[in-house]
């Protein structure tokens, strides 16, 4: 049995990272449980130049655009993540084998790599503001000290403009990164047009990304490579990867993998914690004892652990996650246009559909230019043959934007999901059933109708709308939900797993509902404010034991 | 370009095949060997696992008469697009793509609007043409022996 004096964090994801530094700083010992996968294979064969000279000079290219087995060449419907390449593959790897999912209504997607899903995540980081949280127990200046400290930790930037209020204040902003000419070209417009926008409830801005326009540290300012979706060179965008490292500067922070925590067991009358973990290179069990346990390993395998130590297998418990829609549109004005080749691959620019007479809720959507995907990818979109379309796509390319619009989403019987237990000896399976009622779909598409209007009025002419199913935005959360009514398999407000006097939850699963707004900036918020609270309380309890 | 396939070289039935491919695709009689070998690898890789009859059929039609393919391409994009000829399709597209003397080709050429509408126009209506033609075709080729 191994043990620490301090706290066990599970998981290495943005959530468990954030909750980590403040327990760090305060000085107590932290043992991070992760299985921790990382890529080993292709960050080294990506030469550090951009988009445009890798694709007129490297005969290598193919390595790390298409993958070494092709795994980077998707065939069928739009499948979820389209921008995991097969240096971003690695997020996913054995997460089927050790952490499985029957379901055949939600395209799930889990992580066991070192900074989980965080890996490729796109960067959007927003804040949810009073609106966003009205049915939550907690409000915003519950988090906005830790909005605070996470944006100056991460590095957050962004523009002063019709968004800022909608996405939070922060005072260490950074200013935003540049805007493509697509993205400039259909801001211009809605400056030109602000008024009759914003009477349809529309509201425009700079995209707010945790990647940096400022060195920040080690970490470089963007270099508008366009090469975000493939490497990490640079360190612009933020990856809780990058924190893990930092956190191992403290001698009091160690970082244990690959290890598999499966389940946990109060011990001392509720004043320690036994956590189980295996080894998943060896296959050993081992046991590690703790003060405090807080729990980040991603809605889905935090719930897998909750689920699993208190034998509540057959149980349902719920689960949300965003609605998700891409509508690939033409921006007329752009056609034939040369675009400037400097360029980011990430969002552009933000959009926000207030509540109005067509929709009740708040519509959440982001832009983004196509380029760094290659050609080959929306072809296949296209019910043409192959060598006209190729042409026809490259006609169209620079006047390309995609919308993924996101929509809030509220827990439901109809949305559950059951940990059942392995007959064979095998990893417990975690079945997810996912299906909206139909008045709230029929609202969804109504919102769209109105969001593609206005981009109608920009000049973006939608040419469809794709939905790649339920689970396809990634944003998960609502499985152990945090609550001020004392419910078995929820947590109270501070996060702590009611039933339990040491364990604390720190990710998605605490979120009742998700708000239309990306949700990590507010994870790693409130996984901030867990952290902060555990330390607080351990202080307490050493004040008390001196 | 020293590793181009001629013409008059003897090739394998894969070879051929991605041949056929690469020069429908590129509108190139010249196409590099690196093109082929990883587009064989790429075939392996995918759909390695086996292909039913009627997948295999229209394969083995338009590699038996090349001038087919732009037509059968076309309807397939209409009536079957996830067969295994359009997934080979988009397989070498993605090949030739990811290869740097193919940039030029891949890359949007800036122009007037008025000169992009007509060529989408031109792309529209010879599609539209193959499609017919295909579609004629499509009965016939689903059964090739
Ligand atoms: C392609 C893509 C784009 C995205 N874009 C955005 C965006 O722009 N904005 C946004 O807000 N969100 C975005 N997201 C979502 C965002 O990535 C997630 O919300 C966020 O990373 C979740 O972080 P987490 O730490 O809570 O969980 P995860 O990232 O899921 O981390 C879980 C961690 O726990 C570990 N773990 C899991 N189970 C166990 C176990 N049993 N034992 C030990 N360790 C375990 C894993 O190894 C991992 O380190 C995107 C996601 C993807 C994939």
């Amino acid at each position: 049995m191994r043990l620490t004096d301090g706290v066990i964090v599970v998981g290495s994801g943005a959530s468990a990272t954030a909750a980590a530094f403040p327990l760090v700083r305060a000085g107590i010992p932290v043992l991070m449980l992760d299985v921790g996968n990382v890529d080993d294979h292709y960050a080294a064969v990506i030469p550090e130049k951009s988009f445009t000279e890798l694709r007129g000079s490297d005969p290598g290219q193919h390595r790390y655009f298409l993958g070494d087995d092709f795994e980077g060449v998707p065939f069928g419907q739009v499948r979820v993540g389209a921008q995991l390449t097969p240096p971003r593959r690695f997020i996913q790897r054995d997460a089927e084998r050790l952490t499985p999912m029957n379901t055949s209504t939600f395209a799930g997607v889990e992580s066991l790599a070192k900074g989980g899903l965080g890996a490729g995540w796109g960067a959007v980081a927003v804040q949810f503001d009073d609106h966003d949280l009205r049915d939550f127990p907690i409000r915003l200046r519950d988090l906005a000290p830790y909005y605070e400290s996470v944006a100056a930790r991460i590095g957050v930037s962004g523009a002063a403009d019709d968004l800022h209020e909608r996405y939070g204040n922060c005072s260490c902003l950074q200013p935003p990164l540049e805007l493509d000419s697509l993205g400039a070209s259909i801001l211009d417009r809605y400056e030109k047009r602000r008024a009759a926008m914003n009477q349809m409830g529309v509201y425009l801005g700079r995209a707010r990304l945790a990647a940096l326009s400022r060195d920040l540290g080690v970490r470089r300012a963007q270099s508008y490579h366009d090469m975000d979706f493939y490497s990490d060179r640079e360190q612009s965008v933020f990856r809780p990867a990058f924190a893990v490292d930092e956190l191992r500067q403290f001698p009091h922070f160690v970082y244990a993998k690959p290890y598999l925590v499966e389940r946990f067991c109060e011990t001392d009358g509720g004043q320690g914690i036994e956590v189980a973990a295996l080894h998943t290179e060896s296959g050993r069990r081992e046991t590690f004892k703790a003060r405090r346990l807080v729990i980040a390993a991603g809605t889905l395998g935090t719930a897998r652990i909750v689920l699993r130590s208190l034998e509540r297998y057959d149980t349902p418990v719920p689960i949300v996650s965003n609605p998700y829609t891409y509508v690939p549109c033409i921006h007329l004005p752009m056609l034939g246009k040369a675009v400037k080749d400097r360029r980011h691959s990430l969002t552009q620019f933000g959009v926000i559909l207030e509540p109005g007479p067509r929709s009740a809720r708040r519509v959440h959507a982001q832009a983004y230019s196509y380029r760094s995907l290659l050609l080959f990818k929306i072809v296949k979109e296209a019910p043409l043959p192959v060598a006209e379309g190729f042409h026809v796509m490259r006609e169209l390319m620079n006047s390309f934007v995609i919308l993924g619009i996101h929509h809030e989403d509220r827990p439901a019987v109809t949305k559950r999901c059951v940990l059942r237990k392995a007959k064979d000896g095998g990893p417990d399976r975690l079945e997810v059933s996912y299906k909206n009622p139909q008045d709230v779909e029929r609202e969804q598409a109504s919102a769209e109708k109105v969001l593609l209007k206005a981009f109608r009025k920009l000049g973006c002419w939608p040419l469809k709308r794709i939905h790649p199913g339920n689970g396809a935005s990634i944003h998960y959360g609502g499985t152990v939900p945090m609550t001020s009514e004392d419910r078995e398999l929820t947590t109270t407000p501070e996060c702590q797993l009611r039933g339990t006097s040491t364990v604390f939850l720190a990710d998605g699963s605490v979120l009742p509902y998700l708000p239309a707004k990306a949700l990590t900036l507010t994870l790693m918020a409130n996984a901030e404010r867990v952290g902060v609270r555990v330390s607080r309380e351990l202080a307490w309890k050493e004040g008390q034991r001196s | 370009m020293a590793s181009v396939i001629e013409r008059t070289r003897t090739t394998t039935t894969s070879e051929q095949e991605g041949l056929l491919l690469a020069r429908y695709l590129l509108r190139a009689s010249d196409v590099p060997r690196d093109a082929l070998e990883r587009f064989e690898t790429g075939c392996e890789a995918l759909f390695g696992a086996g292909s039913n009859a009627e997948d295999l059929a229209f394969c083995r039609f338009v590699t038996r008469r090349p001038w087919s393919l732009p037509y059968l391409d076309a309807a397939l994009g209409i009536l079957k697009p996830q067969t295994l000829l359009r997934k080979k399709l988009f397989l070498m597209l993605a090949v030739l793509e990811a290869m740097p003397q193919n940039v030029a080709a891949f890359t949007p050429r800036p122009a007037p609007i008025a000169v992009v509408i007509a060529r989408l126009l031109a792309l529209g209506i010879s599609s539209g043409f193959k499609a017919l033609a295909g579609v004629c075709l499509y009965p016939f080729a689903r059964r090739s022996p």
